[in-house]
């Protein structure tokens, strides 16, 4: 899927929260809806950054896996919204 | 916890029961379970459910034994381990000062998949040594093979036996002695054919299109997507923590798609690998992702190196015949 990017380290994801991003009240959405795949170290920077501001990070996302390593690794902070 | 000079003061106490027939199952479950109760510990029976129910027949009825299903916690040893974990810790957070379980690895898993079922009991004497459990682990030697009943034998501290009887095991091995060890890997049956890719040095996301692009197998998509997961998390560990040449290799059918990575390293240093919790700081994570979320996951070690075999799709029989 040449037109999808992938989330590794120094992935969009990653690079994403690494600038940090303005966040409406409440929560900070993130659209990774053209994303392939998003590894588990993204997931673990954005329960990170949602943990240091102290708010809820919305991950929108047509991908099942995040909600899976979500879930085995009991991160809280970050919450997948499914995109079709 | 009751003072019983024959158990383990603190801690796990892991038996062994050997039983040849039925009576010989509930004479050792029955005297168990009772004295479980009779001190208000939980008390757990995990068999499969015709075993179950000989039990739950031969307990008094208001005892209340919880019953557990055999098919949903034992798919996967490490979500075992997991589900395990998060029952006792919210035990003895409400109190408990022991915990008794009853319970047998199913048929299925011991004939499909004994590999990681004989990791799961070595790692267990460490993953469950925090809580104030006795657990006793039934084999029918009737019908078990022999190989499973050597690993048993390596792997449980304590043997129990009719009449309350519970002794040491002079056979147990240390769990990180038992992990190191060689680990037999018989081959999946589709690995007897050529295999449909086969990547030297790949990069996680050349891994992971070159699974996607599998047009051989009619698996659910979920379970794909778990299997494309699992494949980036393992040859990313063999190239960042592996040795070079790393290989990967796919074999695919209607129902199954197998892929083994192996590099020249020796594999993770910490033994218990894949099964246990990974710690979010010190990494090791992409192997128990893995074992969370594949039909199954071989590890082997020989003279060529290090080799993950992850298996997506039904188990298969590979029961030998000893």
């Amino acid at each position: 899927m040449p037109t999808q990017r992938d989330s590794e380290p120094s992935s969009p994801v990653r690079s994403h929260v690494c600038r940090g991003f303005r966040r409406p009240a409440g929560f900070a959405p993130i659209d990774a809806a053209g994303f392939a795949f998003i590894d588990h170290r993204s997931l673990f920077d954005v329960a990170d950054y949602a943990e240091r501001h102290e708010t809820t990070v919305v991950l929108r996302t047509r991908l099942t896996t995040p909600g899976r390593l979500l879930e085995l690794f009991g991160l809280t902070g970050v919450r997948v919204e499914g995109v079709s | 916890m009751t003072a019983d000079p024959q158990l383990a003061p603190k801690g796990y106490d892991h038996a062994a029961v050997h039983y040849r027939s039925d009576a010989e199952l509930l004479a050792v479950a029955v005297p168990f379970l009772e004295a479980g109760l009779t001190a208000g510990e939980p008390t757990f029976v995990s068999l499969e459910p015709d075993h179950a129910e000989l039990v739950r027949r031969a307990l008094t009825p208001s005892a209340g034994a919880q019953y557990l299903a055999t098919d949903d916690l034992y798919v996967r040893p490490a979500a075992a381990i997991k589900s395990y974990r998060e029952m006792m810790a919210g035990l003895v957070a409400g109190g408990a000062a022991g915990i008794r379980i009853f319970g047998e690895i199913p048929r299925k898993a011991i004939d499909t998949s004994w590999d990681w079922w004989a990791r799961y009991e070595a790692t267990v004497n460490h993953a469950y040594d925090e809580f104030p459990l006795r657990s006793m682990c039934a084999y029918d030697t009737r019908t078990t093979p022999r190989h499973v009943l050597d690993d048993v034998a390596r792997t449980h501290p304590f043997v129990a036996t009719p009449g309350g009887g519970h002794h040491s095991n002079t056979g147990y091995v240390d769990p990180p002695a038992f992990l190191a060890g060689p680990r037999p890997m018989t081959l999946h049956p589709i690995q007897h054919t050529a295999p449909l890719v086969e990547l030297a040095d790949p990069q996680p996301s050349a891994a992971r299109h070159a699974v996607l692009g599998i047009a051989k197998t009619d698996l659910p998509a979920a379970e794909v997507d778990d299997l494309v997961l699992a494949v980036s998390e393992i040859v990313d560990n063999s190239v960042r923590h592996g040795r070079p040449p790393v290989t990967m290799r796919v074999w695919a059918d209607a129902d199954h798609v197998v892929v083994t990575v192996h590099d020249a390293g020796e594999g993770p240093g910490d033994p218990f690998a894949g099964l246990l919790p990974a710690d979010r700081q010190v990494g090791g994570r992409g192997l128990w992702i893995a074992h969370q979320i594949c039909s199954q996951v071989t590890l082997h070690r020989d003279e060529t190196g290090f080799t993950a075999r992850l298996t997506a799709g039904k188990a298969w029989l590979h029961r030998t015949t000893d």
